[in-house]
C-alpha cells in the first residue's frame, strides 16, 4: 500500500536517539493553531510556486508538496543514512502530519524497516482510533507522544481534536509496553502556566514507561510557509517564549521527578 | 594561561608583520664573496646556512622559555632572493595592500634597490625557471589552467619524523662521516656528487650547533644582568638546554621542544620550503620525555603545559614568507601551514592516544592561535573521548582542530608503496596532505583547474576569455551526442594539459635538484644521508609529486547539468546552453533558476548527480597517477584548493551548472556553495562516492551554526557524523562553527571582530584578512541549521 509523504529529511537529531531520518507523512486530523508544518494538513499533494533567488532577483518555480510513494521507496531513501544510524544508534522517525492517518502504510513501512534492522520511532499526536493506534504502536520501537493541553475544552478549541481520544491512547495497554517520550509544545497564551503543567504532571505520572519529557518551545519560523500556502497565520504577533519561561517550565517538571529536555 | 604566557601571546598577537632585509643582505654578501663560487652547489648551500646562523641577529623575548626566531624579532619575515627576488613594486604592494600586508621600511627599499635586485635579477631560481619553461606552459599558466608551487618557494611539504627527536646534530654528523667513508669511487658514478652533498649536510648540521651556542652565550649575557632570582634559575636552565641541543639528542621535555625549535628555524632559514616545517606527531614524540620527567620529578603537568604554550607562541611568531603574483592570489595568508597531529596509531598499529594528546588539546583550546594549525587523527581504534574532546574545541569556533581519518591515511600511503609502519608513523600536513613523516618528500607541484578544461572542451580548445586556441580541437560541442562523448573529449583535453603541467614540473624539479639543494632538510630526512642525495633530488626514502585537482563539485554539477538538461530532458540544446553561458545568463533568469534549482546537484546523496563525481575523479586520476618524475618520484592526485578555487574561478566564464563568470569554483571536495540542500549526511555520502584512498588527501568543509553544538549530546552526534564519514573512507573533515549573521556583522564592522578566526580550507585565518570574495564565499557555504 502506498502513502503520501511530503518530506524525508536526513540528519534529524531532535526526534529520537542518535542521527535519524525523519519521514514526514502528509495529512493531519488536527489543526493546532501554532502548527509548524501547515503543508502537512491535507493529505493530497499540492502544487505551489516557490520563489528562488537569482542574485538579487526572485524567480517563481513550481513545486509539488507531497508525493505518493511505496514503503519500498521510503526504505530506499532511509537506507541512504544507514551508516549514520549504525554509528550513532539512530534510525527512522515517522512524523507528519499525523502518521496514524495512514495506518496500513505505516505498518508496512515499519515492518520493512524492522526487516532491515532499522530502529523505528513514531511521532504522533495520539489523535487516532484505538485500533489504528494499537496496531501501529505494537510494531514500533519508540513512541514520541504529544500532550498539548490537559483541559478538554481548551484542547478542542486550539487543536480541533478531542482530548479524550488522545488520553485513551496514551493510557492504552499496547503503549504501556513501549518506551515513551512525551512532547509538550510550549505555546504562549495556550498552555504556559503552572496550573496546566501541574495537571499534565498528574496525567504523566501514571505512565510507567515514560523515559523523558521534551519541551518544544513554540517558534514562528514557519510564518513563510503559511504565506506560501496562502493560509491564515493565527499566531501572528505572538512571540516565541523567552528562555526564562522555558527554563521555569523545565524546572517545574523536574521538580516532579521527570527527566526533561528542552528542544528534544 | 599564566602571566608569562599571556604576555608572550599578547606580544605575538600585537607584533606587526614586517619584511626583514637581514637574510637577503647576508645571503647576498655570502654569494658575492669570490671564493663562494669555487665550491660545489650543495657545499655552497651548507656554508650559506652556516653564514646565516653565524651572523643573524638573535632575539630573546622577555621571560621567554623557548628561544630562536627566523627574523630579527617576532613576525619579521626574511626574504629568499636566491629563490625569488621581490621587485620594488612587489615590496610596495606588500607594504600597502589592505589585506595580509607586510610593512617595508626605507632601509629595506634602499637595500633592495641598490644591492639585492641588481645582484639576483636573472640569477634567482624563479628567473631561471621562467627563462626555460616553454611557451605552451606559460600560456596555460597565464590562462589559469594550473599554478606552480615551486616558482617562488622551495620544495618542502614535509614533516619531522621521530628520528628528529632521537638524534642530535653530532649523531647526524657521525652518520654523514660514515656515509662519506663508504663512498665507492670505483663502482659508483655518482660518488662525487654524493660526497659534495654530504659535505653540504655536514656544514648545515654544524651551522645549527653554532647557532645554539650563540644563544647560550646571549643567555649568559642576560644572566649577568638579571636580578630576579627565579628568572636567573630559568636562564641557567635555558643555557644548559642550548648547550646540549641540538648538538646532542634531547633528554628532557624542555630540551625536546627547544631541540625541535632550533631545527625548525634551521629548515625555514635554509630555504622557504612550502608548508614551513612541522613537528608532526607531537604527542608521540614528546611522550618519552614527558613520562621520564614526571617519573623523576623534574617535570610537572603544569610546567609541561607552560612549555607547550611557549612553543605554540613561537609558531605564531612566524608568518609565511610573503608571496607574489599568482601564488599570492592562490594562497594569500599569514598562515604557513604547520599542522600539529594528535592521536592516531603507533607504528605497531595500536591506539596512540595518550595523556599528552589531551594536554595538547587543552593547549590548542587555550592558546587559540592561528599558528600552529592543529588536527586530530582519528582511527577506528582511537577512543570516542578523543573525537569528543576535539568536538568540544571545534565548538568554540576558531576552526581547529580539523579531523583526519588515520585509517584512510594509512591505506593511502600503503597504496603508494610505504610499509605499514612508515605509513602509521605518518599523518597529514599542510592543508590535508598525507605523508610518511620523516621519510617522505611529498611535494605539491600546483593546483589544476578542472572546470577550465571543461570550458576549453566546450569551446573546441579556444579560451573564451582571450579567444586564443589554447588546447587541441577536441570536437564541436554541438556534435556531442551524449554525455559520454563529451567526457571522452574532456579527457583528451585534460591529458594534453596534464602533460604540459608535468613537463614543467619535471623541468622545475631538476632546476631545484641541481641549483638549489637543501642539505639541512636532507640531513634530517631519513635516507638522504645514506643515499648521499639531496631532499630536492630524490634522496628521501619515499618521493611523491602531487597535482591538486580543484573544482570537483563544480565539474560534477556541470556534467549532471549537461546530461540532464541537454541529453535527457532536452530542456536546452547544447547550442542554447552555450549561448546562455556566453551571455553569462543575463536575460535568462528563468533558465538560470532551472539550472540552479531544478538540476541534480552533487552534495545531496542523489545518484543523478553523484554518478559523475567518478567521471571527474577517474579522469583526473588516470591522467596523473603513476607518472614518474626525474628525481624518481611518482605523481599522485589530491583534491584540495587552499584558496585557489577563488583565483581559478576568476579565470573561468559562466559554466553549465549556472555558475556565473568569475565566481569561485567549488572548494575541495565540498559541493558547490549553496548546492547542498539535504544536510551534512547527504554531503558526506556524496563525498564518499569516489575512492578517496587513491588520493593523497581531500578536503571537506562543513559549516555549522553554534546552536547545533548546544549540549553534550549534540556534540556527540558530531562525533558520530565524523565516524560515519571515516567508515566510508573519508580523508578529512573540518567544521566552521559560526553563523552567517555573525559573519555579515563582521564584514560590516571589521573593527569589532578583529579576532574572528574561521576555517578557510585546511587552515584557519582571521576573517578580516580574507578578501571580500572569500568572505562572501565563506558566508555562502551552506549553513547546517537544525530546526
Amino acid at each position: 500500500m502506498n502513502g503520501y509523504v511530503f518530506d524525508i529529511r536526513h540528519f534529524s537529531v531532535h526526534d529520537g536517539p542518535g542521527i535519524r531520518t525523519a519521514v514526514f507523512l502528509k495529512g493531519c486530523p488536527l489543526r493546532c493553531i501554532w502548527c509548524h508544518n501547515p503543508e502537512s494538513h491535507d493529505m493530497l499533494p499540492v502544487r505551489i510556486n516557490v520563489e528562488k533567488g537569482i542574485g538579487d532577483k526572485r524567480i517563481k518555480l513550481p513545486e509539488t508538496i507531497g508525493k505518493l510513494v511505496s514503503p519500498g521507496d521510503v526504505l530506499e531513501e532511509v537506507l541512504k543514512s544507514r551508516v549514520f544510524f549504525e554509528e550513532s544508534g539512530g534510525g527512522v522517525t515517522f512524523t507528519g502530519g499525523e502518521p496514524l492517518m495512514q495506518p496500513s502504510f505505516m505498518i508496512e513501512c515499519i515492518r520493512l524497516m524492522k526487516e532491515n534492522d532499522i530502529h523505528t520511532t513514531l511521532d504522533t499526536s495520539g489523535y487516532a482510533s484505538p485500533e489504528d493506534f494499537g496496531t501501529v504502536v505494537k510494531e514500533t520501537d519508540l513512541v514520541l507522544f504529544d500532550l498539548k493541553h490537559p483541559d478538554a475544552e481548551r484542547h478542542l478549541e486550539f487543536t480541533g481534536g478531542s482530548l479524550e481520544t488522545v488520553l485513551r491512547n496514551l493510557h492504552c495497554d499496547t503503549l504501556s509496553e513501549k518506551p515513551i517520550i512525551v512532547r509538550i509544545p510550549l505555546v504562549p497564551g495556550f498552555n504556559m502556566s503552572n496550573t496546566v503543567y501541574k495537571q499534565m504532571a498528574v496525567i504523566l505520572a501514571k505512565l510507567k514507561n515514560l523515559r523523558r519529557i521534551d519541551l518544544l518551545p513554540y517558534h514562528n519560523f514557519s510564518l513563510h510557509k503559511y504565506l506560501r500556502l496562502g493560509l491564515d497565520f493565527k499566531m501572528e504577533g505572538i512571540p516565541a517564549p523567552d528562555n526564562k519561561e522555558v527554563a521555569a517550565a523545565a524546572d517545574f517538571f523536574r521538580n516532579f521527578g521527570f527527566i526533561v529536555s528542552v528542544g528534544g | 594561561m599564566n602571566k608569562r604566557i599571556e604576555s608572550l601571546r599578547d606580544e605575538s598577537l600585537r607584533a606587526t608583520n614586517r619584511i626583514s632585509p637581514e637574510r637577503a643582505d647576508l645571503i647576498t654578501r655570502f654569494y658575492r664573496e669570490p671564493e663562494t663560487a669555487g665550491f660545489p652547489v650543495p657545499v655552497q648551500r651548507g656554508m650559506a646556512l652556516l653564514h646565516l646562523l653565524q651572523n643573524k641577529k638573535l632575539y630573546i623575548g622577555k621571560n621567554e622559555l623557548i628561544v630562536g626566531e627566523r627574523g630579527p624579532a617576532p613576525k619579521e619575515v626574511p626574504t629568499y632572493p636566491e629563490v625569488c627576488v621581490h621587485s620594488l613594486k612587489d615590496l610596495e604592494v606588500l607594504d600597502t595592500r589592505p589585506k595580509v600586508s607586510y610593512k617595508v621600511d626605507q632601509e629595506t627599499y634602499r637595500l633592495y634597490k641598490d644591492e639585492i635586485i641588481p645582484f639576483w635579477s636573472g640569477r634567482s631560481i624563479r628567473d631561471r625557471m621562467f627563462r626555460m619553461l616553454p611557451d605552451e606552459w606559460k600560456q596555460a599558466y597565464s590562462a589559469g589552467i594550473f599554478t606552480e608551487f615551486m616558482e617562488q618557494r622551495a620544495p618542502g611539504h614535509t614533516v619531522a619524523g621521530e628520528g628528529v627527536f632521537r638524534k642530535g646534530m653530532n649523531d647526524l654528523i657521525r652518520e654523514i662521516d660514515e656515509a662519506v667513508a663508504r663512498l665507492d669511487f670505483l663502482n659508483d658514478g655518482k660518488a662525487l656528487s654524493r660526497s659534495e652533498e654530504l659535505t653540504g649536510m655536514r656544514y648545515a648540521c654544524k651551522a645549527l650547533i653554532v647557532f645554539a651556542e650563540r644563544y647560550a652565550k646571549a643567555l649568559e649575557g642576560l644572566l649577568a644582568e638579571e636580578e630576579d632570582r627565579d628568572r636567573q634559575n630559568e636562564l641557567l636552565d635555558m643555557i644548559s638546554v642550548c648547550r646540549r641541543v641540538p648538538a646532542q639528542a634531547p633528554e628532557t621535555f624542555h630540551e625536546a621542544l627547544q631541540h625541535y625549535w632550533f631545527i625548525h628555524i634551521g629548515v625555514i632559514t635554509e630555504l622557504n620550503p612550502w608548508d614551513s616545517f612541522n613537528p608532526g606527531r607531537l604527542d608521540q614524540h614528546l611522550l618519552p620525555f614527558y613520562e621520564k620527567g614526571l617519573a623523576d620529578g623534574s617535570l610537572t603537568k603544569e610546567r609541561a603545559k607552560e612549555l607547550l604554550q611557549a612553543f605554540w607562541i613561537k609558531f605564531n611568531n612566524h608568518p609565511a614568507p610573503p608571496k607574489v603574483g599568482v601564488t599570492a592570489q592562490e594562497s594569500n595568508t599569514y598562515t604557513d601551514f604547520c599542522l600539529i597531529n594528535v592521536g592516531g596509531l603507533k607504528a605497531d598499529g595500536t591506539d596512540a592516544t595518550n595523556e599528552l594528546s589531551f594536554l595538547i588539546l587543552d593547549v590548542i583550546e587555550e592558546m587559540r592561535l592561528l599558528q600552529p594549525g592543529s588536527m586530530v587523527q582519528l582511527s577506528c581504534k582511537n577512543p570516542d573521548r578523543l573525537i569528543h574532546r576535539a568536538a568540544q574545541i571545534i565548538k568554540t569556533g576558531f576552526g581547529q582542530p580539523s579531523v583526519f581519518n588515520t585509517d584512510a591515511i594509512v591505506k593511502e600511503l600503503m597504496r603508494q608503496g610505504k610499509t605499514a609502519e612508515d605509513a602509521r608513523r605518518g599523518g597529514a600536513s599542510g592543508c590535508v596532505e598525507a605523508g610518511a613523516f620523516g621519510t617522505e618528500a611529498y611535494i605539491l607541484t600546483g593546483y589544476f583547474n578542472m572546470p577550465k578544461i571543461l570550458e576549453l572542451t566546450l569551446n573546441n580548445g579556444v579560451d573564451p576569455l582571450t579567444g586564443i586556441q589554447l588546447g587541441p580541437a577536441t570536437g564541436d560541442p554541438g556534435d556531442f551526442r551524449n554525455i559520454e562523448s563529451l567526457i571522452s573529449a574532456y579527457r583528451m583535453m585534460l591529458q594534453h594539459f596534464i602533460n604540459i603541467k608535468i613537463s614543467g614540473s619535471n623541468l622545475i624539479e631538476q632546476i631545484w635538484a641541481g641549483q638549489m639543494p637543501a642539505p639541512f632538510l636532507s640531513a634530517i630526512t631519513e635516507d638522504c644521508i645514506v643515499n648521499g642525495t639531496d631532499y630536492n633530488a630524490g634522496g628521501a626514502r619515499y618521493n611523491t609529486s602531487y597535482i591538486q585537482g580543484v573544482g570537483l563539485g563544480t565539474m560534477t554539477d556541470c556534467f549532471s547539468s549537461i546530461r540532464v538538461n541537454v541529453f535527457e530532458t532536452r530542456r536546452f540544446s547544447m547550442d542554447e546552453l552555450l549561448m546562455m553561458m556566453k551571455e553569462d545568463f543575463s536575460g535568462y533568469d528563468r533558465e538560470l533558476a532551472q539550472l540552479i534549482y531544478e538540476t541534480p546537484k552533487y552534495g545531496n546523496d542523489d545518484d543523478a548527480a553523484d554518478r559523475h563525481v567518478n567521471d571527474v575523479f577517474e579522469a583526473f586520476f588516470d591522467a596523473v597517477d603513476g607518472r614518474r618524475s626525474p628525481r624518481g618520484a611518482t605523481y599522485r592526485v589530491e583534491m584540495l584548493p587552499t584558496t585557489c578555487h577563488v583565483y581559478f574561478g576568476s579565470k573561468v566564464n559562466a559554466l553549465p551548472d549556472g555558475r556565473r563568470a568569475g565566481k569561485p569554483l567549488s572548494e575541495g571536495i565540498s559541493p558547490v556553495q549553496g548546492a547542498d540542500r539535504k544536510g551534512p549526511t547527504a554531503v558526506i555520502k556524496s563525498a564518499s562516492r569516489f575512492d578517496q584512498i587513491r588520493t593523497g588527501g581531500t578536503l571537506l568543509n562543513q559549516k555549522f551554526s553554534p546552536a547545533f553544538f548546544k549540549d553534550d549530546e549534540a556534540i556527540r552526534k558530531i562525533g558520530h557524523l565524523v565516524r560515519a564519514y571515516f567508515r566510508l573512507d573519508g580523508h578529512h573533515i573540518q567544521f566552521n562553527v559560526i553563523n552567517a549573521s555573525t559573519l555579515r556583522e563582521a564584514q560590516a564592522n571589521p573593527e569589532k571582530y578583529s579576532n574572528l578566526i574561521v576555517r578557510v580550507a585546511g587552515y584557519s585565518d582571521y576573517f578580516n584578512d580574507l578578501t571580500p570574495e572569500l568572505q562572501e564565499e565563506i558566508i555562502c557555504r551552506t549553513e547546517h541549521e537544525n530546526e
